[in-house]
Parts: structure tokens; sequence; C-alpha cells
């Protein structure tokens, strides 16, 4: 069928008409004074004119993808006023007074005129509405004409020219695609296999700075000049693979890179830019904010701490000693949670390194399971057994401190969520790999506690998350712990994991390994 | 008594002053107290103090510029000096260490108790009179 459309020159005569006039009719709506907007069968909107926007006060692109009842007060008034186009036989348009709110919170009292939009065989795609406010504003006069989208689309259709019968709808078709991808809050780009521009969205224009009707088909390379985005022309150039985050001048952005085939065998590459620089500002503003929060809390603490550590030693009365020794108790949790953010607060920021000395994690364990034990004569708490191997353990590679966050985050964790009936079970020993890795150490820490229900088991390790069930157990918690400690033992070039049954237990595992040169 | 230790406590909110003087009290220390860095100058020439317990955050001078002055002053140099404070950072210790700081102790992290052994320990380890 091609061939024949290429042989027919009539064929293209009438694109071209079609073309120029489609154009026209673009240049037309944007100087309409009348606000005009089109929407499909679903009640989106797909496309509006200039005075669309001078009524509504919302972008073209805000408005685009959003459902046209949204603007209006009496939603079931404009339903009626479908509904009733619907029926009508042919052409013609019933219209309303409705209320519209604008983005600028105020209401305007407009006239609604809707008529149905049909294809070739007469099903209804859609609306055209029409919106003509009851006291009008004069009209500004319209500033430009825009001729972006024409050009593009002669381009895309260049060389490809649609049959006569379904223009109407592939020229709808290819309307409404632009239109979606044209509104994405995310910048798009479509680089084909020979490295030319193939597709640009607003948005990923307006990132990169460059004007859209002159860029498509253009090299990706003709942006190389531009230092600032040597970063995102390195990624685009590499293999796809996991989502980067980049700068584009002082903005922040992770970049996706896909490679798509079409039917044709033809390889695009898909370039998606997501702006985070926003959420990266919150995310930093947060964590000043921890820090210094952290600081300040402390002080008031050490004095609650010290007072009731005071009054536990010195009250004789049995009864109201036990509430001092859990007031101490309490404190401390308080402190340990203090120090859980800052800690958190520093690994974030990269101000830690790491130094990495041969470490012995037995004696490690040992002292803290003591620490832990001790408590007992304060609170109720389920048993620790640590049960260190035959013989010698060989040591770590290990950041001491770091580590002992992570033995300490481990074994709270397990008495925290197990009866105080129960047991933890701690074992120590060498694990032998088969294949070409080295030896390592590994430590397994078992309780029979409440378990991590399934839907939480492959969030357990982000940060702020805490499963359902550990919610009601502890409301205290601060679900930064076992973060922390998976983000430690990755720099340790270890493996952390775990083995749970909800109502039975958790037995989390870590591996770290040997340190090299033993003392 | 005659090996009775003197600590000069430097330290401005009067409610852990009142803790830490009755706890060292306790452990028959003779404590003097500072409640800034001038004062802390002073005191540390008359008092003759086995050693210096140093707060950060304070009125005036901070904890960093009074162990400055401690060091550059001959007659007091000798005299250990420890942080006891709620700040902690790596980069915190790291500096009081190279200031010349024996120790550096975050106020939350430890018991009384432990503060007042610790004290000790540091006096049996760097004071200048054993």
């Amino acid at each position: 069928m091609e061939t024949d459309l290429h042989n027919n020159s009539q064929n293209s005569d009438l694109a071209e008409d079609l073309h120029n006039l489609e154009a026209y009719m673009e240049e037309f709506t944007s100087f309409l004074p009348l606000a005009v907007c089109i929407i499909n069968s679903n009640e989106v909107i797909v496309e509006v004119n200039e005075a669309f926007t001078r009524v509504s006060h919302f972008s073209q692109n805000e408005s685009t993808g959003k459902l046209l009842s949204d603007y209006f007060i009496e939603k079931d008034q404009l339903n009626i006023l479908l509904e009733l186009v619907d029926k009508m036989p042919g052409g013609g348009a019933e219209e309303k007074q409705l209320t519209m709110k604008t983005k600028d919170a105020k209401t305007k009292k407009v006239v609604v005129t809707v008529g149905p939009r049909r294809d070739t065989s007469n099903e209804l795609t859609g609306y055209y509405v029409g919106i003509s406010p009851v006291l009008i504003d004069p009209p500004a006069a319209p500033d430009k004409t825009k001729k972006i989208d024409v050009e593009s689309k002669q381009q895309s259709n260049d060389g490809d020219v649609p049959d006569v019968t379904c223009v109407g709808t592939a020229a709808y078709e290819h309307q409404k695609t632009l239109a979606i991808i044209d509104g994405m809050r995310n910048g798009l780009l479509v680089i084909d296999d020979e490295g030319r521009i193939d597709t640009i969205n607003a948005h990923a224009a307006d990132v990169l700075s460059v004007d859209r009707s002159k860029i498509c088909g253009e090299s990706i390379d003709s942006l190389s000049d531009r230092t600032e985005l040597s970063e995102l022309l390195t990624l685009i150039n590499a293999n796809p693979g996991e989502p980067k985050k980049i700068k584009i001048d002082k903005q922040t952005f992770e970049v996706d890179v896909e490679v798509a085939q079409t039917e044709d065998g033809k390889n695009y590459t898909l370039v998606m830019l997501h702006d985070i620089t926003k959420d990266e500002f919150i995310e930093d503003m947060k964590l000043t904010f921890v820090t210094v929060a952290a600081h300040q809390i402390r002080t008031p603490l050490s004095s609650i701490r010290w007072s009731l550590e005071i009054l536990a030693s010195q009250i004789k009365d049995e009864e109201q000693k036990k509430i001092a020794q859990r007031g101490y108790r309490s404190t401390q949790n308080m402190l340990e949670i203090v120090n859980a953010l800052l800690n958190l607060d520093r690994l974030q920021s990269g101000q830690d390194g790491y130094n990495f000395e041969p470490i012995d994690i037995v004696a490690m364990i040992d002292e803290y399971a003591d620490e832990a034990r001790a408590n007992k004569r304060i609170i109720e708490q389920a048993d620790i057994i640590f049960n260190p191997p035959q013989g010698s353990l060989p040591k770590v590679k290990a950041d001491k401190e770091k580590l002992k966050i992570v033995i300490r985050n481990l074994i709270d964790n397990a008495l925290k969520y197990t009866p105080t009936d129960g047991t933890v079970n701690i074992d120590a020993s060498v694990h032998v790999t088969n294949d070409y890795g080295s030896d390592m150490v590994q430590i397994q820490i078992a309780d029979d506690g409440i378990g991590i229900p399934p839907d939480s088991q492959d969030k357990i390790f982000s940060k702020f998350y805490r499963a359902d069930n550990a919610t009601k157990v502890k409301t205290d918690g601060t679900g930064i712990g076992l973060y922390i400690s998976k983000q430690i033992i990755d720099e340790h070039d270890g493996t952390i994991w775990f083995e749970s049954k909800e109502g039975e237990g958790t037995t989390f595992y870590i591996q770290l390994p040997i340190a090299q040169i033993q003392d | 008594m005659d090996n009775q230790h003197t600590l000069l406590l430097v330290e401005d909110d009067s409610f852990l002053i009142e803790i830490l003087v009755k706890k060292f009290k306790a452990a028959d220390f003779r404590v003097v107290h500072a409640g800034d860095g001038k004062e802390a100058l002073r005191k540390a020439h008359d008092e003759e103090p086995d050693i210096i317990m140093l707060d950060i955050i304070l009125p005036g001078m901070n904890g960093f510029e009074i162990l400055e002055k401690l060091k550059s002053d001959e007659t007091v140099a000798d005299i250990p000096v420890a942080f006891l404070s709620n700040l902690g950072q790596k980069e915190d210790v790291e500096k009081g260490k190279k200031l010349g700081a024996v120790d550096f102790i975050v106020k939350a992290n430890h018991s009384l108790d432990e503060i007042v052994k610790r004290t000790g320990e540091l006096i049996e380890k760097h004071g200048v009179k054993n």
C-alpha cells in the first residue's frame, strides 16, 4: 500500500493541503478570543487554545490531561450537557451557563458550548468545548502564534503519507500522543539509531534550553559544546543501566536511558529526565534539622539521665526505685534514638570515612551481649545466648565504630521484638565459599519473636520503614536501624540478609570479609 | 586528706553543675567550678587542679579556645584537660585531641558513675602530682 501511495501524487498533494489546513486551524484557534478546548470521550482535555489559558489561568501543559469537570463547580450539570450532545445524531451544539474555577481560586460565570467530535464512521471520539465568559474581559492581544507543533508534525510525517481515509484518525492520534508527551511532568528525549534527536517534549526542551523546532533531526552531538550537558551526553552514550543522578546547571535530575525497538527493527534511545532538585533540597534540610535537633535534645536528656541515676541509687523504697530505674532506661532508649539519627545524618552526608582494621568480632559481640544482659536487672527482656565457635575465629576487616552500630542494632532489634520469655541466639562461624569467592565470617542472630510479615520483607531495609506488626509492639522505633546497618555492611563489602516467619521469629545474617593480615 | 584530687569543672548549666559536684564530692573529689573561660583560666592558676573538665559551648570563649589558652601558658600547660560535652562528632573529637585534650567524653552517652571512674583513671594516667 505504501508504494501505491508514494506513486500517487494526488494523495501527497492532498496530504499537504491537509497539513496546511491543520496549520491554519491552529493559528486560527490560538488567535480566537473564544476559549476552546478539545476533550476525548473520557472527558480528558487533549488540547486547549491560548484564550483558554487566559480564562482558566492554567497553562496549556497544566490543562492537558486534566478532566474537564475539574474546572467546573456544577459537575452534574456538565455531565447532563455532555449526555445531551451524545444523543444528538449529527453536528450541532448545546450550551449551558456554569461556574468555572480558575487557578487563582476564583470563580466566574461562563457559558459552555459543547459540540460532538466524531470519526468518519460517526463514532463519538470526544467533544469540542467553547467557553465564553458571561462578563467578558477585554481580550488581550494575541501574543504569538505557535508553529512548533506544525513543524514537528510535518517532520514525523515526512515520507510516510497516511491513507486518505484515515487521515482524520491518524492526525487525531498523533495530536493526542503529542499532547500526552507534552503534558508529562518529566522530560522526554527520543534519539534514533543514527544519533539524531527524533522527539523532544516541552519539558526536556526547557531543561536543555533548546529550540524545539530547530533541534529535531539534529545529531545529539550538536550539543557537545555545551559543558553543562556533558554529564548527560556521557550517560546517553553509555550503555543503558540503572537510573543515575546528574546535574544540569543547578538542577539535579534522575536520568533513565532505555532502548526501545519498533516493529520494523529500528532502535530508539529514550532518555527520561526526572527533576529531583526539590526532593534533594528537602532531604538536605531534613538532615540539617536532624543534626541540630539531636544536639539540642542531648543536653536536657543528660540532665534527666543523671537525675534518675542519682534517684535510682539513693531511693530505699523498692517500688519507687523501680520507677526511677524504668525512667533511666527510657531515657537511655531515647538517647539511642537520637544517636541513631545522628549516625544516619553522618552516613548520608558522607562525612565519615571508613577506617578498616582487623576486628575481633567475637569479643565485640560478647561485650555488647553482656551490656544488653545487664538491663535485665532493670527491665524484663528475652535471654541472650551467644555460642562462640570452638577455637578462635579469624578477625574481620571492619571499621570498629561502624560495626558496633550494626551489632547493637541487630541485638537491640531482636530483644525489642521478642517476648520477655523468648530467647535470642547468636552464632558466629566461618562461612566457606565453594566458588571463587573468599571465605567470610558469618554472624547469625536468631530470635523467636514476632517475625516480619511477608509483604514487609522487601521493604525492611528501607529508610524510616517499619513493619505494621513492629509499630504495634513498639511505638517508639525510628525505622532507621536496619537501613543504617545495611549501608554499613555494604561499605564493608559484606552481606546482610534475613529469614523470617511471621509469629515464629526472625534470623538476621551478616557476612564480613576476613582481615588479610592476622595479628 | 593528702591524696584528695581537685577537679576544675568548666560548665555553664547550673543543674548539671549541681549534679556533677554532688557526685564528685561523694567520690571524695574537691570540686572547683568555673562558669566561663576567664574564670576557668584564673582558677586553673589559683586552685592547682589535678584535672580540668571542659564543656565546649560556653558563654564567651568556647571550650576549644580555653584549651588553646591553657596549653600556651607554661604554668598550667601540664594539667590534663578532658572535654565533657554533648558535641562529639568525629571532627570535634579530632580537634580536641589535636589541641592536647587527654579525653573526650560525650555527656549523654555515660552514666555519672562512669564519668567519675573515668576522671579518676585520667588523673592516674596523666596527672602531674603522681
